[in-house]
């Protein structure tokens, strides 16, 4: 089911009004990946994304997160319409708003799992510098890595880099957390201990939108969306994730 | 055109400012590699065959005057196999400014029967009719700013400027050129030498050996035939055994290393550039990589398929690489043939060494990209397909997690860190960086070291102007001449004469063989001697055997010390004087002896030659210039008026011939390291677009982005000048030491020079520049395509 319109647009953490993406194919074809798509989110919301592949569920991704921007209609996402916002806007924007996980955790090898996070928080600047550490170590500890601080990502198993990665993405503490396949590069009980992090992620408020395969991940989620051909053909409430 | 070409097309296209430095710098190296082998080679040839053309002497032997009984007797003397009777002058040319040169003038029996000391014209010009002038050689022309057939002053004995017409300019192969010791070289038949004033009669006897041995031999040879000849009435006033080498031979050798470190360093940066490219390449295809693999190809034939890929690249290298190094190398030939005076005659390269290029210049290039590319073909299907896009880190990361630590910001950690993510490469980069830079710097500190060394020299000399006469003159006659010159100060009359040291007879001192002296008589109570002593002190007057030696006699007898008595010999007489004495200067081994040892030693009288003068601080080239025309006006012709500033240009003139092709390659190898630092920070930022893309992605601004690209390019440029000022330190010290052993026998301390490290500090600012131009051009890309992996 597609979301109604609503003029209530502050009630809304992001709001999609009608938004296309196409790309431009060879031989001047254009290839639409989303299809006037509108969705509305409220702050809190865990919402997953599912489709085949090529349906559009990465664009969507990227359009929240400011990554790219839509061919038609408007995209609002923390208070702020994206089309409005420059490069510069747009990065600082996304650092303070959005925190983004990806399938292959992509960690930057040469910092310490630490570091990676404070990097985060050194970019954007929302955090004040003296309590930066100390916000990195309560990540750590929240995601279960508090022993890891130090290690470079190559010393951690894939389990454990995902945790860092999702604890980079809170670093900032962003109202909007992305995840694109978090659980796609993982094994099924790694898979379930990520799934029950960012379950814990909606009791301090983050509105989490995760585009997955994986049923057990989705099935925590409040709401389902379905994408096929660029266009969402099923929005369902889930009442075992609300459990 | 098929699907993999397509991809290459493709590839061009969307990386062509990578491609092109890439392919810039594939093409600066095998360019360079191929100049500077194409040089050596023909310069290698050419040295030896342009001086053996010369036929220089072994020895000579100097008469009073040499008649056919003489040379008939040498001549059939076992082992000699050329000789000739010639004689040396020294006299001064007008160039067609009006400015006059000293000219050393040979007077040459039948320019068209030469045996030894060969001069020639180029190929295929006959010789004019002798008898109507006199010959140049050729690297004096710019000097005198003349052409064939025009008419010259030459100054006669008698202080006429006697006219005579520039028959031909010719190549003496056996002399340094005229530009560098502002000498001109004439050559003319005795007839023309009589009509211009000067004897014609030919006193020295040129022997060419047919073996010739080291030169103990050749000196043991020449003692031998000395005292023969004196046996037959034909005693010799002189015999130099002679070393037989260009007197640019050290120069030439030292040029010939230099061209075969840049072949060296242009080999090193082709290499280090054509694996740079295709790790890059081949950073992108691994997860296509995986899927061939899949879809069953093997790791053979997936090697053979990228290798034939970058065929196109090395081709196109070589093609445009060829020419342009054949023109290059041929350009520094040029270069090395007015600076050394040599002759060219024959500009081809051997075959064999176009053969090597050819294989080199494809075979480095592809070898150098086999490695990635078999370690790429050889990544298992399951690695290549789950290759998460983050480039893993191949140095020793562990370590420098935990030394690199910049207090605050992370940006600046992850920027540094990242310089040393691939420690080969920037091992690579660092050393064609570093080693231009040292090299400049080296080039500068060397430069203004020994300018400085020979300013403080010129310094501690009490004269301003030095003139040797033609004909030696009453001392008195001389000092009373240059006395009516207005801003002379002080004038003082010197004597000369050339001697030899001789070896001890119970051996206590060993003379080298063949190494002539010379034997300064100065006048007691001398005002103009100033020189600093060393060691000892100056000979009081009432001392009948004390003499002052200068460090380059030490040189010429090793062991030599204070209070040693040597033995001076001239013509037959010897002479024992002991050493009180020793003083540091720059020029050629000089005894000082007061006039009444110099006349004990020489018995030539009062018989002055040299003319020294102080002036009242005014421009020493005006006082030089009327003390000229005083001298001239008395009936004393000078053939040499030197001046304090002329002498500093002939030794800048002489250092800037290897400055320059220091400063060549010097520019050469920073260019190449410039522009591999560029291209290989502008392939990172391609090989880690997923990484970009996930710093975009979590908020950093392209600002920040730029940011520590540059300070990774910064870094690697910092480290790079750092060593550069260590190498310059390092290299100028060690150049400094060889002058000061070799060359001046002054001690040489070192200079840092400032506008070498000033230099150095604008190229950082223009490789840093570069990096932020190519960086910024490539992170144009959306952070949508960036985080994309496929």
């Amino acid at each position: 089911m597609i979301a109604p319109a609503d003029s209530r647009q502050d009630a809304y953490i992001i709001r999609l009004d009608n938004a296309t993406k196409s790309f431009g194919a060879r031989g001047g074809r254009i290839f639409p990946a989303l299809r006037g798509v509108s969705l509305r989110v409220a702050p809190g919301d865990f919402l997953a994304v599912l489709g085949k592949s090529g349906s559009g569920k990465s664009t969507l991704l990227n359009l929240i997160a400011g990554i790219d921007r839509p061919t038609e209609g408007g995209v609002r996402a923390a208070g702020e319409d994206l089309s409005r916002l420059g490069e510069n806007k747009m990065a600082l924007w996304r650092g303070r708003n959005v925190g983004v996980v990806f399938q292959f955790f992509q960690l930057l090898p040469t910092l310490t799992v630490e570091e990676n996070i404070l990097l985060a928080m050194d970019f954007v600047g929302k955090i004040p510098g003296a309590a930066r550490r100390n916000r990195a170590r309560d990540l750590l500890e929240l995601v279960g890595l508090s022993d890891q601080a130090a290690k470079l990502p190559s010393a951690l198993s894939g389990g454990q880099q995902q945790r860092a990665a999702i604890a980079r993405a809170l670093a900032n503490d962003p109202p909007i957390v992305l995840a694109d396949e978090p659980t796609g590069n993982l094994d099924s009980e790694t898979s379930a201990a990520i799934a029950e992090l960012f379950h814990g992620l909606i009791s301090q408020r983050k509105t989490l939108l995760i585009v997955t395969h994986d049923d057990k991940l989705a099935g925590r989620a409040h709401r389902v969306i379905r994408l096929k051909d660029g266009q969402i053909v099923a929005d369902e409430a889930n009442r075992s994730g609300r459990e | 055109m098929n699907t993999q070409w397509r991809k290459v097309a493709g590839d061009f296209r969307q990386h062509r400012l990578q491609i092109f430095l890439v392919a810039l710098i594939l093409v600066l190296g095998t360019a360079g590699v191929i100049a500077a082998l194409n040089a050596r080679a023909v310069l290698a040839r050419e040295i030896d065959k342009s001086y053996r053309l010369a036929n220089s002497a072994d020895i000579v032997l100097w008469f009073g005057k040499i008649e056919p009984p003489l040379l008939a007797l040498v001549r059939a003397r076992p082992n000699v196999a050329e000789i000739e009777a010639r004689a040396t002058l020294f006299t001064r040319i007008a160039g067609k400014s009006g400015e006059w040169f000293p000219m050393r003038l040979t007077v040459v029996p039948d320019f068209s029967d030469q045996k030894v000391n060969v001069i020639h014209r180029d190929a295929g010009r006959s010789w004019p009719a002798a008898e109507r002038g006199i010959a140049i050689e050729q690297s004096g022309m710019s000097l005198l700013g003349v052409v064939e057939g025009e008419e010259m002053r030459v100054r006669t004995p008698l202080s006429d400027a006697a006219r005579i017409k520039l028959n031909a300019f010719v190549h003496d192969p056996a002399v340094a050129p005229s530009t560098q010791d502002r000498m001109i070289y004439g050559y003319a038949t005795p007839a023309v030498a009589a009509s211009l004033g000067q004897s014609a009669n030919l006193d020295q006897l040129l022997v060419k050996l047919k073996t010739r041995g080291s030169l103990s031999d050749v000196s043991e040879f020449a003692d031998d035939l000395a005292g023969w000849l004196k046996a037959r009435n034909f005693a010799a006033l002189r015999v130099d055994a002679l070393n037989n080498t260009h007197p640019h031979a050290a120069l030439m050798t030292a040029m010939l290393r230099v061209l075969e470190v840049l072949a060296g360093l242009a080999f090193v940066c082709s290499a280090a550039l054509a694996a740079c490219v295709i790790s890059l390449w081949m950073r992108r295809e691994v997860r296509q990589v995986g899927i061939m693999k899949t879809l069953g190809a093997r790791s053979w034939q997936l090697a053979a398929q990228y290798l034939a890929l970058v065929a196109p690249l090395v081709l196109f290298a070589l093609v445009v690489a060829l020419p342009l190094g054949a023109v290059v190398g041929r350009w520094v030939v040029k270069y090395h043939q007015a600076m050394l005076n040599i002759d060219v005659a024959d500009w081809n390269v051997p075959r064999g060494l176009l053969l090597m290029e050819l294989l080199f210049a494809l075979g480095v290039p592809l070898l150098a990209m086999a490695a990635p590319i078999l370690r790429a073909a050889r990544i298992s299907p399951r690695q290549a397909i789950q290759d998460p896009g983050i480039v893993a880190p191949r140095g020793p990361i562990g370590l420098t997690s935990r030394v690199i630590r910049m207090p605050g910001d992370r940006r600046w950690s992850f920027a540094l860190r990242n310089s040393f993510r691939r420690p080969w490469r920037l091992a690579l980069t660092l050393l064609a960086l570093s080693a231009g830079g040292a090299l400049f710097l080296t080039t500068h500190n060397n430069y203004e070291s020994l300018m400085r060394v020979i300013d403080a020299a010129l310094a501690n000399r009490g004269h301003d102007i030095e003139v040797q006469l033609q004909r030696p003159a009453p001392a008195a006659q001389l000092e009373a001449v240059a006395r009516t010159v207005p801003d002379v100060e002080i004038a003082e009359a010197f004597r000369r004469a050339s001697v030899n040291l001789v070896t001890d007879d119970n051996g206590s001192l060993a003379v080298r063989e063949g190494r002539r002296l010379l034997l300064c008589g100065y006048p007691v109570g001398t005002r103009l001697l100033t020189l600093p002593l060393r060691e000892g002190r100056w000979p009081a007057a009432a001392e009948a055997d004390a003499v002052v030696i200068n460090r380059h006699v030490q040189e010429a007898a090793p062991g030599l010390q204070l209070g040693d008595q040597i033995t001076v010999k001239f013509r037959e007489r010897n002479t024992r004087v002991r050493v009180v004495g020793i003083v540091e200067e720059i020029g050629t081994p000089v005894v000082y002896a007061a006039f009444p040892i110099f006349e004990n030693s020489t018995g030539l009288g009062d018989a002055s030659s040299v003319l020294r003068v102080k002036t009242k601080g005014v421009r020493e080239e005006l006082v030089a210039g009327a003390l000229e025309q005083a001298l001239l006006d008395a009936r004393l012709t000078p053939s040499l008026v030197n001046t304090k500033s002329e002498f500093r240009a002939s030794l800048e003139e002489h250092f800037a011939v290897v400055g320059g092709v220091m400063k060549m390659i010097a520019f050469a190898s920073a260019m190449i390291g410039a522009i591999t630092l560029i291209a290989t920070v502008s392939v990172g930022v391609i090989e880690r677009a997923r990484e970009i893309g996930v710093i975009r992605a979590l908020g950093a601004r392209p600002g920040s982005v730029i940011a520590i690209f540059l300070v990774e390019g910064g870094a690697v440029a910092f480290l790079a000048a750092i060593l550069s000022i260590g190498g310059g330190i390092l290299f100028a010290r060690l150049l400094n030491g060889m002058a000061e052993r070799q060359l001046l026998h002054v001690a040489v301390p070192l200079y840092v020079s400032r506008l070498g490290l000033g230099l150095l500090s604008a190229g950082v600012v223009l490789v840093i520049l570069g990096v932020w131009l190519s960086v910024s051009r490539v992170l144009r890309v959306p952070v949508r395509d960036a985080v994309a992996y496929e």
